[in-house]
């Protein structure tokens, strides 16, 4: 009896987060199938025919592909920058005593608080004379550059998570400094990297304010900027809006369904051998 | 790691990094300044794009200008902005580094006056000293609207009315005779009111969130039709002093149409939901501009039927808004290029062109010299009675959206729950409007 209530409690649970999880995207599934009139007669209804009207207006209004295409290039690329950069950071500081360490820990937690704001005037100046305003470069260094103080802290509290017995017996049997790091630390760092890499995917995915204050047409510009096009004072277009939404999230839930095996793998091999 | 995965990680880091380094340096051009061969080429930042409501009578404009004799040397270098909001956002930005486009569209929140002071646009005054034709189109309160420091630099494209659209059949159904231009008293319009809770219809469209606009059209007009003292505020570019026995008259009378007389989904709602209970026939009265009337007629919007349905009518005491439009600029600096510029604002302020604008977008004629085509009358007859209705208004006011500060705009929209349940007084109300005042 008590192990059957367990598992009623734990298919309760997961049913609970499933729905949770994909209610939001069922929602937005519906809502991309109705006209204007049904979203805002009443938002939980269903539609009344399965038309595919507000995905031919979504495509339209708004040049999605290639800003769905910018925004992959762009996330891809931030996220490997953040990662390779706050990987090798977060480790010197969280393992070495230096010159000058507890200013330069203080100086990476106060750029955490520079509104985006503040800065724009200057990164549009310094952008334009570099000649990288308006490419995906420009964006790609913002990006990287803002996610990098609050990837730091996650990787320095994951990093000192590790013993040092671990380095140390590596040292012991001859290796040298970086084949400690990338072959002992850096395979136990993955969930800690991973963690980043999914913060950093979600901040630029859905990061509005530079992508249009940097760009200026749509070589660069992504997503958030498309979505943009379906909202505008009385004539909000919420059917394709929601059309939209649709089309740019489906490649990326298909794409995390096909490497679900591999990025579980890769989180969970390699962490203790021997 | 096994081997397989660290062949595909790799390969798929390699394509990623070769992809994004070649599109990285896709487009370093910025400025849109380079003439090409003898054509003048003139930057333009463009909001009206998407679903906005303009987005096929500007994409007109552009065109057409150059098939002008003015314009034939011209060819425009378009940046898009989707939204008012982000466009407002990327023109203060160049406004403060000095990269404004040659041609400035005005999306407002106070951005002439923010462009003028910096220095960054051309005074267009001596364009209109030497064209007095050109400048006989506009009345002096429009081109005092676009001036700063006694200099004009905007040329404003329209006039923003507003005035209330009723539902013909629901006013029958309730007994409820529309009156033929407007509701004398506001005493006569909430009695109409009572008539349509009677017969079990909600009499107005009403709401709260984003900047409450429906609301905040009420609001204005109550204010402007309680005296002279009120119609003397309404006209007042950012008001300091809340308090007023006007002001707070108003916010009571506004409490009980919250109260009593909208739709229970007012206080919290958006616009887009308020206008869909008009269009499905559930409200009998909606505030709004000739904008909407486009609206009546688009299949995914209204049924079939709708637009034959709705009526127009002034505010009570025949009172109607009426603001001048903040204008469009030029932000070139070349002197070949401002003439250019200058001849494409000339040319969307031509007597057809406002005609053009009011059939395709609802936009108000800025130049009283329009007179309405016949075939206007024919094709859209309720566009037409706006033009006539307009003229019968006997008190003109400003609307808190044009004449407010936006933190005040805000403060509005936040505080209006508050006084539709009767948690602060109309008093309370208009003191918070005046605390968030006096910050700016």
């Amino acid at each position: 009896m008590k192990r059957i209530t367990l598992l009623c409690s734990k298919y309760f649970f997961m049913l609970v987060i499933l729905f949770l999880s994909l209610a939001p995207i069922f929602w937005v599934l519906m809502s991309s199938f109705k006209t204007y009139s049904e979203i805002n007669s009443s938002a939980l209804s269903l539609p009344s025919s399965l038309s595919l009207n507000n995905y031919a207006a979504a495509l339209k209004y708004a040049p999605i592909q290639k800003y769905f295409l910018n925004s992959i290039v762009i996330v891809g690329a931030g996220i490997i920058v953040t990662v390779i950069f706050v990987a090798m950071c977060a480790y010197a500081v969280s393992r070495f005593r230096f010159l000058f360490k507890p200013v330069i820990i203080l100086l990476i937690a106060a750029s955490l608080m520079l509104p985006a704001q503040s800065i724009s005037q200057p990164l549009f100046s310094i952008f334009t004379s570099l000649r990288i305003f308006d490419t995906k470069l420009g964006l790609i260094l913002v990006y990287s550059a803002m996610g990098i103080p609050m990837s730091f802290f996650v990787m320095l509290s994951y990093y000192r998570s590790i013993p040092f017995a671990l380095e140390e017996s590596a040292y012991i049997d001859g290796a040298g400094f970086f084949r400690t790091f990338f072959s002992v630390i850096l395979p136990l760092a993955k969930p800690g990297l991973a963690t980043v890499a999914m913060i950093q995917f979600i901040n630029i995915w859905n990061e509005f304010y530079f992508a249009l204050m940097l760009t200026s047409g749509d070589t660069a510009r992504t997503i958030p900027i498309a979505l943009n096009y379906y909202m505008s004072t009385f004539a909000n277009n919420y059917s394709a809006l929601f059309a939209a939404v649709i089309m740019t999230i489906t490649p990326t839930i298909i794409f995390f369904i096909i490497m679900q095996k591999q990025v579980i793998d890769s989180l969970t091999s390699g962490a203790v051998k021997g | 790691m096994n081997t397989g995965l660290k062949k595909l990680m790799a390969a798929m880091l390699a394509v990623l990094l070769t992809v994004s380094l070649a599109g990285c340096f896709g487009n370093p051009d910025t400025g849109g300044t380079a003439g090409s061969g003898d054509k003048v080429v003139l930057s333009v930042i463009n909001y009206h794009v998407g679903t906005d409501f303009g987005a096929d009578y500007y994409s007109y404009l552009f065109d057409s200008f150059t098939q002008t004799p003015a314009g034939r040397n011209v060819e425009f270098k378009f940046e898009e902005i989707p939204t008012t909001d982000a466009f407002n956002q990327k023109i203060k930005l160049l406004i403060a580094s000095g990269d404004l486009p040659d041609i400035v569209l005005n999306g407002g929140n106070n951005i002439t006056e923010l462009a003028a002071r910096s220095g960054k646009v051309a005074d267009l005054t001596p364009y209109f000293d030497a064209d007095p034709e050109w400048r006989g189109l506009f009345d002096e309160l429009s081109l005092e609207f676009n001036t700063v420091d006694g200099k004009i630099y905007g040329v404003p494209v329209s006039k923003e009315i507003s005035y209330i659209y009723y539902n013909k059949e629901l006013f029958n159904r309730a007994g409820v005779t529309a009156p033929e231009t407007a509701f004398p008293t506001w005493d006569a319009l909430f009695a109409a009111c009572d008539k349509f809770i009677d017969a079990g219809i909600t009499p107005l469209g009403m709401d709260s969130a984003d900047s409450g606009w429906l609301t905040n059209l009420w609001f204005s007009a109550l204010i402007a039709t309680q005296s002279k003292a009120g119609e003397k505020w309404m006209n007042t570019q950012y008001p300091s002093n809340y308090e007023t026995p006007e002001v707070i008259a108003a916010a009571g009378q506004l409490q009980r149409m919250l109260s009593e007389y909208t739709t229970p989904d007012a206080v919290g709602g958006r616009y887009d939901p308020m206008a869909t209970h008009f269009f499905n026939g559930e409200v009998a009265m909606f505030p709004n501009g000739p904008w909407m009337i486009p609206d009546f007629r688009s299949p995914d919007k209204a049924p079939a039927d709708f637009y034959d349905k709705v009526g127009i009518m002034l505010m009570p005491h025949y009172g109607m808004e009426m603001v001048p439009t903040p204008g469009d600029m030029v932000g070139a600096t070349d002197p070949a290029k401002i003439d250019a510029a200058v001849a494409f604002l000339k040319y969307s302020t031509t007597v057809e062109n406002q005609i053009k604008a009011l059939e395709m977008t609802g936009l108000q004629p800025v130049s009283s010299q329009v007179t309405i085509p016949n075939s206007l009358r024919a094709s859209d007859p309720l566009m037409a009675q706006v033009l006539d209705i307009s003229a019968k208004a006997q008190i003109t006011y400003g609307q808190n959206q044009a004449y407010w500060h936006q933190n005040v705009i805000d403060a509005f929209s936040n505080f209006l729950p508050e006084l539709a349940y009767g948690y602060i007084t109309p008093e309370q109300f208009c003191a918070k409007l005046g605390e968030a005042a006096l910050k700016n």
